[in-house]
């Protein structure tokens, strides 16, 4: 397995920008700043980043569902986004996408059934009778009693709902599947049971994932490797045990320190007052700098590239921790 | 906020093109020639000519319609050949007197409105509430030229309390009380209508607000009931009416037709229904334009009174 | 809170609910009504050419004016000495089929323009709205007379007036709704599922949309049919002898002194007609309106509806300043009740901070909103139980002495602070008129001591954030006002309602840090409501689970978390293996809560423990005392099995 199952190089999103009428530049939002990312196939990358810092909008990318404004997006070799291509039926087939809201991604007039049915009949181009049959096998995958087939969502629990959003992901057998915050909207338990119910899946069907959430130990749970963003970059990206282990970047020492642990009174590092810059104007440095403890004049000139620490381990700032 | 007036200043630009470009076009488009129509069948061919020549219809539409907005814009709206009469002045006269009948008209169905609805949604399922909505209802669908036709048998037939017709009593009269008389009916049946819609909608407008979590908030903060209803809810039901006020007030202006004809006001409204029987084209469009011009700048102002209240439209 | 409140009766079946939407249409009375005398008028119209009538156009001048219930004449005559019944039954059926057809061309032509500037946006969108922003710029009837004007009067044009007038409506309610859809991830779904636009617009967008052009049209269909009549009446719709009502209306105005029985029949049969429509119509609306279905949108009163069988607990001798003694709330919709809490019992000392834990719909906001009455009744109703305040009953309170305690001895933080302060009126303002309710100190000195208060709560540069809007905050800082508002007259009660679930982790540590501080700097005894024991763990000196609206464990922090009796939190905590652990494997909890109105009589958690007997199921189960101060509500606490921990 050398080449990788997909791979961003240079991915970057502007929202806005351009001119006015009258010639005068409008301000652009730059939501996602080149990011590069590579992985191979089975494994789970998660990307960690609190809200506002991109990593939805990189999801979407990702998963072809909006153009990125530069950058490319390569599945299996082959350029699925970018360089003017449009998202095409086989790169649809070969990635899909699992939304945070289980309610929200499935259209509420319809059945469950008719929900599954859409990407066995655009996607695998199944004859009716192969349909039904891969209906029942989605079912059986995700767990679900296969009467739940004609019902609708709103009949559905949680849980339930982001099962059904899960099997018409795998409908169409892609390599690669994005979550998008895939359990943030479900209780503590049923996230459990959501999970797991995902690791069997990537086993069973060597799936490929890109698991995608602001809940830290969710990701430490799930991921091979971990990017860490911050306001549309990534600032930290190495193995999961590594990165949890030793943290290299102020603000994944940040994270980790603020996430409540049972038994951990909190460990308060950093600056009081967290506000992100203002995404219209940017600071110059390090987008970080106004909050890090470890700051210096060079930080607030200059914004640091993400460069490789130690093996696997690259990281964005001037003042690694140690 | 002056850079925000400016800039809606500027987006009516557009809007007054549009507006006499439409109505520039279906005057035009009116099968038929409109001098034919105005000399008669009887005509030369000589007198038509020269009659199309005056009125510029010699020329090709984009043309004739430069021409006929720079004379517009020169305040030259033409000359009514019904009426035989500059249509400017004509249409000035007549819509003071619509703007008399429907600016009484809009303020009192704002204010019955706003109240109605108010108090129906505090006192929701109460009898006030019961009684308000059923009224609503008959408001919204009855038809206001039969509702004028009731009150003119009833208070100027039967009771002789209200004239039944005209803005000034005939003989002498024409001071403001006599007006006021003039207008109590006219005024009356037109507000109904908009009033009925306004109530509908700030009763359900104030009923959503309450329901909202900062009104648990102000409750739990432990603001007195009565301001927690006007200086919580209220205030934020207002953002919705806002809006509806202005499209109300077109509503007003135009239902004035109808008025006008029943009640014999000498507005705009029943002058174009004339002048649209007549087919007297000049007058149409001039009084068209005016009005929806008028209608335009209207809108500006419920615009800047919505940024007003809302801080989160302004930035 | 809301949401998941109107959520309740929801979750009924889809054939259910259209079942459920006509038994509105069929409850509501008033729509009835309206059925019927529409019905009466539909089946007349379309009766009319197999009736015994006269002929309607037969002019016999011999006849004029005869009044009505006159020579065999039901209605008279008009001036020409037509039969008035004949010509109203004709012409009511004219009215009908006009504003039906306008209703018609308004809806396909307003919609489609509607569905499309929503679906395309940019300068698809761009354009239609312009075009459409035109046609609301002329006041409604003058573009119909306009139009009338251009095509020249008649009956036909009329009705296209009509339809071109309420296009607009057509197209902004449709922008609207569609404008709501097209963001839905599920949208997004189908395009990942392969499908092209005009497959998601027609499959996807339309069977979303469709109720509002539905509702459109009942709201606008009466307008139709009276604009119609009304250019009738100006006599510029139906011409002679073709008649509608508005014309025969018109027609007759001239005779109003002689005989007003011309005009003001037929003018009384489009009254009929129009109310009947929109009789029908709001009930249409109502019935697919789903927040009108759920009775959602009937005004919460002030304080929540209080019906206690039982009499008022004793103020006994008092264990803490807040202490709650079976208290228990039900909701009830739609004829099922929901226990959302099933008396409750617990007591906070001062300056204890207790954690009330437990997943969505175990009951713990309730629980927290009941203590001052603040539950949305209708649906709540408080049924049982006290909560005493210094021993006194909060609950025994008229509606005036609760508006003191609440905000003054005893105040809440909220969870989502984007919803919970008011979004028109400054942060100054709003944590001001909190010291305004409670303090009488004037405006300028409740200003001052409020940027104080702001800047307690670290508002970076107070003076000048005062006066921003709460949209100018981040969230992090709008929970902070949040905060200063609940503490602004000092209260001895703290309840704070996942007053961090809505911020960021890193956010979520500073405004801990920060209630943790204040709550020691005042005393409070604080009621902290979250679903994350590490928050609990954090700032909790005691802990509180909740499942299925009872309490089922509580005791010291660390005995709950790091010793836990109850299967139930076991299993929990559990579920989230701990940050830095290095364990890769979840042990989820199987099932699901039971819901609200189908509750056990025994153990609620019984069907999903493993440790499971009949006797669990048998009757309700009582707390045990597993150690000192540390109960749970299971016949087999772990403890005493002698299972520690099983992870």
């Amino acid at each position: 397995m050398n080449e990788p199952a997909l791979e961003a190089r240079g991915l970057t999103k502007r929202y806005g920008g351009g001119a006015t009428l009258l010639g005068r530049r409008r301000a652009a939002n730059h939501a996602v700043s080149d990011v590069a990312l590579s992985l191979s196939r089975g494994e789970t990358l998660g990307i960690v980043g609190e809200s506002g810092c991109g990593k939805s909008t990189l999801a979407r990318m990702l998963a072809g569902l909006t153009p990125p404004s530069a950058g490319t997006v390569v599945i299996n070799g082959q350029v699925f986004v970018g360089d003017g291509i449009v998202p095409r039926r086989a790169g649809r087939r070969a990635i899909q996408y699992v939304f945070q809201d289980p309610n929200g991604s499935l259209n509420p007039r319809k059945t469950v059934r008719n929900i599954l049915a859409t990407p066995l009949v655009r996607l695998a181009r199944l004859d009716r009778r192969r349909r039904d049959e891969r209906i029942i096998e989605l079912m059986d995958a995700v767990k679900l009693r296969s009467e739940f087939v004609d019902r609708y969502p709103h009949e559905l629990s949680g849980g339930q709902a982001q099962r059904i959003g899960i099997a018409r992901a795998l409908a169409a057998s892609p390599d690669i599947v994005i979550l998008d915050e895939p359990v943030s909207a479900l209780d503590v338990s049923v996230q459990a049971q959501v999970l797991s119910l995902l690791g069997e899946l990537q086993e069973r069907f060597r799936l490929t994932y890109v698991f995608i959430s602001h809940n830290l130990a969710a990701i430490e749970v799930v991921s091979d490797h971990v990017a860490v963003m911050y306001f549309g970059r990534i600032v930290e990206q190495a193995p999961a045990r590594r990165l949890f282990a030793h943290p290299r970047h102020p603000y994944t020492r940040l994270l980790l320190d603020s996430a409540p642990v049972i038994g951990r009174k909190s460990r308060q590092v950093g600056v009081e007052i967290a506000e992100l810059p203002d995404p219209y104007d940017p600071p110059p440095g390090c987008a970080f700098a106004p909050r890090c403890s470890s700051v210096t004049a060079h930080c607030l000139h200059d914004a640091p590239d993400l460069t490789r620490m130690a093996e696997n381990h690259d990281v964005a700032c001037f003042h690694p921790l140690t | 906020m002056l850079s925000f007036i400016a800039r809606r200043l500027l987006a009516l630009i557009p809007i007054l093109i549009g507006l006499s470009l439409i109505v520039f076009l279906i005057m035009a488009l009116i099968p038929g020639d409109p001098a034919l129509a105005i000399l008669g069948s009887y005509a030369t061919p000589e007198s038509l000519t020269r009659l199309r020549a005056e009125m510029g219809l010699d020329h090709s539409l984009p043309v004739q319609y430069l021409i006929w907005l720079d004379n517009i814009l020169h305040g030259d709206f033409g000359r009514s050949y019904s009426l035989n009469r500059p249509v400017l002045d004509e249409v000035v006269e007549r819509f003071r007197a619509t703007l008399i009948l429907s600016a009484t008209a809009f303020a009192l169905c704002s204010i019955w409105g706003v109240l109605a609805g108010v108090v129906c949604a505090v006192r929701q399922n109460g009898w006030v509430d019961r009684m308000v909505t059923a009224l609503v209802l008959i408001g919204i669908s009855i038809p206001s030229f039969w509702l004028g036709l009731l009150l003119i048998l009833l208070f100027a037939v039967r009771l002789h309390w209200l004239p039944a017709s005209g803005m000034f009593a005939i003989y002498g009269g024409g001071d403001l009380l006599d007006l006021a008389r003039h207008l109590v009916l006219p005024a009356t049946t037109l507000s109904v209508v908009a009033a009925g819609v306004i109530a509908r909608l700030t009763r359900a407008s104030m009923l959503e607000v309450l329901r909202q979590d900062f009104i648990r908030t102000a409750r739990a903060k432990g603001v007195a009931e009565a301001s927690v209803i006007f200086r919580h809810a209220f205030k934020a039901a207002l953002v919705n009416i806002t809006p509806v006020l202005g499209v109300q007030a077109g509503f007003v202006l135009g239902g004035a037709v109808y008025v006008e004809t029943i009640f014999q006001w000498p507005g705009i409204g029943r002058m174009l229904v004339t002048a649209i029987s007549t087919r007297d084209i000049l007058l149409v469009q001039g009084g068209v334009l005016v009005v929806a011009a008028s209608y335009v700048l209207f809108n500006l102002i419920a615009d800047v009174v919505q940024h007003l209240l809302d801080p989160r439209v302004r930035t | 809170m809301n949401g998941r409140l109107s959520r309740l009766p929801g979750s009924a079946p889809r054939r259910a609910a259209a079942k459920a939407a006509l038994s509105v249409l069929a409850r509501n009375r008033p729509a009835a009504v309206g059925a019927i005398i529409l019905a009466l008028i539909v089946v007349i119209a379309l009766l009319t050419p197999v009736l015994p009538l006269l002929p309607p156009d037969a002019i016999d001048p011999a006849n004029r004016l005869i009044p009505p219930l006159n020579a065999g004449r039901t209605l008279g005559t008009d001036q020409l000495g037509r039969d008035m019944l004949a010509r109203l039954l004709w012409g009511a059926r004219l009215s009908l089929a006009v504003g039906l057809a306008a209703t018609f061309v308004a809806a396909l032509a307003g919609s489609s323009i509607g569905v499309c500037a929503g679906y395309f946006g940019r300068w698809i969108d761009a354009l239609l709205m312009r075009a459409i922003d035109m046609l609301m710029a002329f006041p409604y009837v003058l573009l119909a007379l306009t139009i009338v004007a251009a095509l020249g009067p008649g009956l036909f044009n009329a009705m296209i007036a009509v339809a071109v007038v309420n296009i607009p409506f057509f197209a902004r309610n449709l922008r609207g709704s569609t404008l709501g859809i097209v963001h839905r991830e599920f949208i997004d779904a189908a395009r990942l599922s392969g499908k092209g636009d005009f497959s998601i617009l027609v499959s996807e967008v339309l069977p979303n949309v469709a109720p509002v052009i539905v509702i459109t049209m009942s709201t606008t269909v009466g307008w139709m049919i009276l604009e119609t009549a009304g250019l009738s009446f100006l006599g510029l719709g139906s011409q002679p002898p073709q008649a509608d009502l508005g014309s025969m209306l018109g027609e007759g105005r001239k005779l109003l002194l002689n005989a007003p029985f011309v005009s003001t029949i037929p003018g009384a049969v489009i009254f009929l007609l129009v109310i009947g429509v929109n009789l029908v119509g709001d009930g249409i609306r109502d019935a697919l309106d789903p927040r009108l279905r759920s009775g959602a949108i009937a005004r919460p009163s002030p304080v929540t509806a209080i019906s206690r069988g039982r009499a008022a607990v004793d103020a006994g001798h008092s264990q803490g300043v807040l202490q709650v003694r079976t208290l228990s709330t039900e909701f009830q919709t739609a004829g099922e009740t929901y226990k959302a809490v099933n008396s409750v019992s617990f007591a906070i000392r001062n300056g204890e901070c207790l954690g009330l834990v437990g997943e969505s719909g175990s009951g713990k906001s309730v629980t927290a909103l009941s203590l001052l009455a603040l539950v949305q009744s209708p649906p709540g109703t408080i049924t049982e139980g006290a909560v005493l305040l210094d021993g006194e009953d909060v609950l025994s309170k008229s509606a005036a002495a609760l508006r003191f305690i609440r905000g003054g001895r005893a105040s809440y933080v909220f969870q989502d602070p984007q919803s919970t302060l008011h979004p028109l009126l400054t942060i100054g303002e709003q944590v001001a008129e909190a010291l305004r309710a409670h303090q009488p100190v004037s405006r300028v000195k409740a200003w001052d001591k409020a940027v104080r208060l702001l800047d307690l709560v670290r508002i970076p540069n107070a003076k000048r954030r005062a006066h921003a809007f709460p949209h100018e905050l981040s969230g992090g800082m709008r929970q902070r006002v949040g905060i200063a508002m609940a503490l602004a007259n000092h209260p001895e009660v703290l309840i704070a309602d996942e007053p961090t679930t809505a911020l960021d982790v890193t956010v979520q540590a500073q405004v801990l840090k920060l209630m943790n501080e204040l709550r020691m700097r005042d005393s409070a005894a604080v009621l902290f409501i979250t679903h994350d024991f590490g928050v609990a763990s954090d700032i909790c000196d005691r802990i509180a689970v909740m499942y299925a609206g009872q309490i089922v464990e509580m005791g010291a922090a660390e005995d709950v978390l790091e010793r836990p009796a109850h299967p139930y939190t076991r299993r929990l905590i559990d579920c989230v293996p701990a940050l830095g652990s290095g364990i890769r494997s979840f042990r989820a909890i199987g099932g699901a809560p039971p819901a609200a109105n189908r509750l056990p009589s025994g153990c609620a958690f019984a069907d999903r423990c493993d440790f499971a007997v009949a006797e669990c199921r048998a009757r309700p189960v009582g707390f045990v005392a597993v150690a000192s101060n540390h109960l749970a509500r299971c016949l087999h606490p772990l403890e005493a099995r002698g299972e520690r921990t099983s992870a």
